[in-house]
């Protein structure tokens, strides 16, 4: 929508019409239901919002009869969130544009801001500072050398000062500062662009404060003597510095100053805390990180002040409601769930009493705004709670704007509830059924879209709901035009699905007189709306194919299918979806038959579109019905698409083209030449990108050659792609190499050209390639050829490549790192494992750790492909090497490797527990953590299998080390026990628990409740029977007799 | 790498939320009450245990079941002020 949308600051987001939740008065009280004597009453408000409308609709007025052939020739853009309501917003927004008494809210709000300060700051955007200051920055680093320095740096003798010649003109910078141009109104102050120190902070902690701040955190600057303020101004203070650290610190500042806050919050008082940061969250020059800091500090602090919060609810609200339509996905999360927890602190009727005034504000933003904060409302507390309002609303006699607000909320309930509006639908669709038939036509409209909203959260149920509503919408479809008639359109396309298939049938029938008549309609809206329910029509049961084709296609094609559609990317996903739709009524063959031919369209997207199309309804439905005929159009017409494809990304034609071409199969035998033809042509095209999009496509139609039993030319692709293995973009490489691994896929190993003994030693040397995409594809081919085809290649072939190997192992991408691992397991399976594990348990002495826990991995998978008894007896040896790392490393093979072999552990459990014994037993935290693991795959493998005795015997050597507090270390012991506990049963170790439950001492019981509830959570029907019995009390039976029965 | 740290803390706080899990502080009352209440939950949930049950007492299931969960009712007699 809008250009800068990446950035940083929220604000500069804005648009005129979002811009204006800045005007609005947040200083002044409005207190939900609690009238104590400093705020208005309820009664006061509502007057006052009388007046002001009243006001606002004499303004308009006059504003009308002035304005009225501007208007005229305004475009609306600033519809965006207005719907339909585009009049009030433009001429509001001209009124507040020239009203002299509307003063700058964040001057307002900020406390005692000084002077310069805001002068400066309210005149330019935080862009344009960040500019400033980088410039300036910039500046001051290239600054002139003084005489004085010159000196310092020069010695004294044998140098002249020679004067400057009379030419010579100084350049001044500000004037041919690129960064500065476009902002000539303002030179910035020295002292405005460095930070501020904070005085008399001896801690160090305190962050610097931005000079765009000064006006939030000023006094901060003050020195003062602590003791001697006042308790108000004390906890001002200390609120300032908790934000201050919360906006500008580091994390762990940060974090630090959030709990303090958090905790203190009832202390330091609702008043103070907001009065501080409500302003802050106003101002214009928070970034957006900022503003997600302090929506975090805001929605703790709600937790702690609880009730306490009511009088601040609608200042609250003031400042979260706008964000609610903000572009930016997390800050309407955020706000959401802002408003939710208020709404939980506050109360249902505080919420009521407050936001119920903006209901009829004049501003159709501040309404806009209510309604959605409404439906947060409604989520958080149920829907139920809210309905007599939404009744007494949608039903108020006195104005239609707070009708039309009342609805929106339903249409807002539906879009964040979804499905779980079901339950409520009944009654959401009564309160809104008589607007439909309402004097303004601007509430009908709402009305339609709600009930639109409310069949498409409710499908594919409650078609009884909306009874009472089908007769009024098909009246208003018959009388209405324009965009009245789209909402209507809207609503009545998301019924139809809902229906049974015979009324659905005949409702289709009804509307599709209107619907083919509205498919000329100018208007991008109306098209939507048109072509979505002409999708949600077709597929409804009771519309037959004959209907559809009779009916609709004509006009249809006639009308959408045209190069414009294409340009906007909403609509062309529209018409993808609807014509998609229609295929699977009519049949694939009728609709490709119809659009074919647009694929050799001039313009790209619009090929792209039907290439799409195309694709979609082959994956859908096949290609059994497209004739011979079409069938040539369209090898044609991809192959052309193809070919002129220019754009970057050209993954869609190339999947495309894939799709359809395997899903002909032997039907394209005949293109298949003629195609390679091409390919081996553009392989040799000195544009990169064509040589990618080449090898791609080889990639995509190597299946197919081979089910056209192409052979021959298959061979002859592998020997061209093969030259091009010299290819220097890393790019197109890895495409290549890609092409490489789908023909050796499809020809098999016996009949590939190049034979295989000459292609792997060609790509040994590109294993040293550091670019991603050509390791990924390098290591795959290489793997396959392992896997099928390894004895192609001598075994010292082989063991090279094992040693380029193990450099990939610390590869970046994970993909990479999981195909070197498998690749070894193939390579060891072809050559027999241990010169392969020779070579991984040398690996283990490296210094690096990514590499070594790759090692690891690698002897696992070697030990899962060629059987564990290969290569245990080689890791318990390796074991010896008195080593902390290598020790580990065998540790931590044994684990992945007890992960990977399950149940074939059993027969290897008696071997290996001295060696865990030995390990749980040492010194060194590391051995512990990885025995622990070890043994919890090991028991999660063995479970079941009879081996209780040795894993008892290993449980022994763990339990003592429940009490490390390393957080590594603690959670390997606790998952050992976790697995334990499933391969002896919750029992066993209970009985072990059950000596500390009690202990004296808090720390062990600490830890061993810690371990009870663990069991608890994991088996607690298991441990009704292993229960101790309790000593019995006077007061309290302990005694479970029930256990004692017996007949 | 925070997460790692925080699991722990995040299992204890996941323990806490269920209503038998204890803590240092837990007393034998309340440690009684859970494994009573738990022990006639898991008898009313076996059907074969609840069977030999109400066989041995001679009661109908039903009731059995009944008295189990009326029993569930501090099961350990009132709270000692201790």
């Amino acid at each position: 929508m809008n250009t800068n949308y990446h950035s940083r600051h929220f604000s500069s987001r804005d648009d005129e019409y979002s811009s204006k939740k800045r005007n609005r008065d947040y200083s002044s009280e409005r207190s939900g239901g609690r009238a104590d004597g400093r705020s208005r009453t309820y009664g006061d408000i509502l007057k006052e919002q009388r007046e002001e409308n009243e006001r606002a609709e004499y303004l308009r007025k006059i504003k009308r009869e002035k304005n009225d052939k501007i208007r005229s020739s305004d475009d609306n853009s600033s519809r965006k969130y207005s719907d339909h309501d585009s009049t009030t917003v433009h001429s509001e927004s001209r009124r507040w544009s020239e009203d002299p008494e509307k003063k700058d809210p964040q001057l307002e709000g900020a406390p005692e801001p000084t002077e310069t300060s805001n002068s400066v700051y309210s005149s330019i955007t935080p862009k344009n500072l960040q500019m400033l200051r980088l410039s300036k920055e910039l500046q001051e680093r290239n600054r002139h050398l003084t005489d004085t320095e010159l000196d310092e740096i020069l010695p004294s003798d044998g140098y002249e000062i020679v004067k400057p010649p009379e030419s010579y003109k100084p350049q001044t910078t500000t004037k041919n500062n690129p960064l500065l141009s476009g902002v000539n109104f303002y030179n910035i102050p020295e002292d405005l662009t460095k930070p501020y120190d904070v005085p008399g902070d001896t801690t160090g902690t305190m962050p610097q404060i931005k000079p765009e701040d000064l006006a939030y955190f000023g006094m901060l600057l003050k020195e003062v003597d602590f003791d001697s303020l006042s308790y108000e101004e004390q906890k001002e203070r200390r609120i300032a510095e908790l934000l201050l650290k919360i906006k500008n610190g580091n994390p762990i500042i940060r974090k630090q100053a959030l709990r303090q806050i958090t905790e203190k919050a009832r202390e330091l008082g609702p008043s103070q805390l907001f009065s501080q940061i409500l302003p802050l969250m106003m101002s214009v020059t928070l970034e957006d990180h900022e503003r997600h800091l302090l929506v975090k500090v805001i929605d703790r602090i709600l937790y702690k002040l609880d009730d306490l919060v009511r009088p601040y609810v609608h200042k609250i609200l003031i400042i979260i409601e706008p964000m609610l339509t903000d572009e930016d996905y997390y800050a309407r999360v955020e706000a959401r769930e802002i408003i939710s927890s208020l709404s939980k602190a506050a109360g249902l009727p505080t919420m009521i009493a407050t936001m119920r005034p903006d209901i009829d504000n004049v501003d159709e933003n501040v309404r806009n705004t209510t309604a959605r904060a409404f439906a947060v409302v409604a989520s958080a507390l149920g829907v139920p709670a809210l309905l007599p309002f939404l009744k007494a609303v949608c039903a108020s006699k006195k104005s239609w704007i707070a009708r039309h607000t009342g609805i929106k909320i339903v249409q807002q309930i539906a879009i964040l509830l979804g499905c779980a509006i079901l339950p409520h639908l009944k009654n959401l669709v009564e309160i809104i059924q008589v607007n439909i038939n309402d004097e303004q036509p601007k509430v009908r409209t709402v009305t339609a879209l709600a009930v639109a909203a409310l069949a498409e959260a409710a499908y594919p149920y409650g078609i009884e709901a909306f009874d009472c509503v089908l007769r009024p919408l098909w009246e208003g479809i018959n009388c209405h035009q324009g965009r009245y008639l789209a909402a209507f359109l809207k609503a009545m396309g998301f019924i139809i699905p809902l229906m049974d298939a015979e009324h659905a049938g005949t409702c289709t029938r009804k509307i599709m007189t209107t619907v083919i008549r509205e498919f000329d309609a100018p208007e991008e809206e109306m098209k939507r709306i048109v072509l979505k329910v002409l999708k949600q029509c077709v597929s409804t049961e009771g519309v037959t194919a004959t209907n559809v084709k009779e009916m609709i296609m004509n006009d249809f094609f006639r009308c959408f299918w045209i190069r414009r559609i294409a340009l906007d990317k909403k609509s062309a996903k529209q018409i993808v979806e609807t014509t998609v739709e229609i295929a699977n009524k009519v049949g694939g063959g009728e609709v490709i038959s119809r659009i074919v031919d647009h694929l050799k369209d001039e313009s790209e997207p619009y090929r792209k579109t039907v290439l799409e199309t195309i694709e979609k309804i082959v994956i859908n439905l096949g290609v059994a019905d497209i004739g011979s005929k079409i069938e040539e159009k369209l090898m044609d017409g991809m192959l052309f698409a193809f070919q002129e494809h220019t754009n970057d990304d050209s993954s869609g034609i190339i999947n495309g083209f894939g799709t359809i071409v395997n899903a002909l199969g032997s039907r394209c035998k005949v293109s298949i030449p003629y195609i390679c033809g091409t390919i081996q042509w553009r392989l040799n095209n000195k544009s990169p990108r064509v040589r990618m999009q080449a090898a791609d496509l080889v990639s995509k139609i190597a299946p197919v050659m081979k089910t056209c039993g192409e052979d021959m030319l298959m061979g002859r692709m592998g020997v061209v792609l093969f030259e091009c293995l010299g290819e220097e973009y890393p790019e197109v490489l890895g495409s290549v190499l890609g092409a490489l691994k789908d023909i050796v896929n499809s020809i098999g190993m016996t009949k590939m050209t190049p034979p295989i003994k000459d292609l792997l030693p060609r790509l040994t040397p590109i294993l040293k390639n550091r670019h991603d995409k050509v390791q990924e594809n390098v290591i795959e081919l290489i793997g396959r050829i392992a896997d099928r085809g390894a004895e192609y290649v001598s075994a010292k072939e082989w063991m090279r490549i094992c040693f380029d190997l193990l450099d990939l192992l610390k590869a970046h991408k994970k993909a990479v790192r999981r195909a070197t691992i498998n690749t070894f397991g193939f390579i060891a399976k072809a050559i027999g494992p241990h010169d392969v594990l020779g070579t991984l348990l040398n690996n283990l002495k490296v210094q690096e750790r990514q590499n070594r826990v790759c090692t690891t991995v690698a002897i696992a998978i070697v030990a899962e492909i060629c059987g564990p008894f290969t290569v245990i007896p080689a890791l318990m040896n390796e074991y010896r090497v008195p080593e902390i790392n290598v020790q580990n490393g065998v540790l931590k093979s044994f684990s992945f490797m007890f992960e990977y072999i399950g149940e074939m552990s059993k027969d290897y459990v008696y071997a290996i527990t001295p060696l865990l014994e030995d390990a749980l037993v040492d010194r060194d935290l590391v051995h512990r953590q990885t025995a622990c693991a070890a043994i919890k795959h090991l028991s999660l493998g063995v479970a079941g299998l009879g081996c209780e005795d040795a894993l008892t015997h290993l449980l022994n050597f763990v339990w003592p080390n429940i009490f490390e507090t390393s957080p590594h270390v603690i959670n390997s012991v606790i998952d050992a026990l976790d697995g334990l506990r499933i391969a002896l049963g919750v029992g066993r170790i209970f009985t072990y628990v059950i000596q500390g439950l009690f202990h004296s001492a808090r720390r062990v019981r600490d830890v061993y409740w810690r371990v009870y509830n663990l069991l608890y959570l994991g088996n607690q029907d298991g441990l009704v029977l292993v229960y101790p019995r309790l000593s019995e009390d006077k007061a309290s039976p302990y005694n479970r007799t029930e256990l004692e029965l017996f007949l | 790498m925070s997460d790692r740290w925080n699991a722990q803390a995040q299992l204890e706080h996941l323990q806490q939320k269920y209503v038998g899990a204890g803590n240092a502080d837990t007393s034998k009352w309340e440690w009684g009450c859970s494994i009573k209440r738990d022990s006639y939950a898991s008898h009313i949930g076996h059907h074969p245990r609840l069977l030999f049950m109400s066989l041995v007492e001679n009661e109908s299931i039903a009731r059995t079941k009944l008295q189990f969960l009326t029993k569930m009712i501090q099961p350990c007699g009132p709270p000692d002020n201790n």
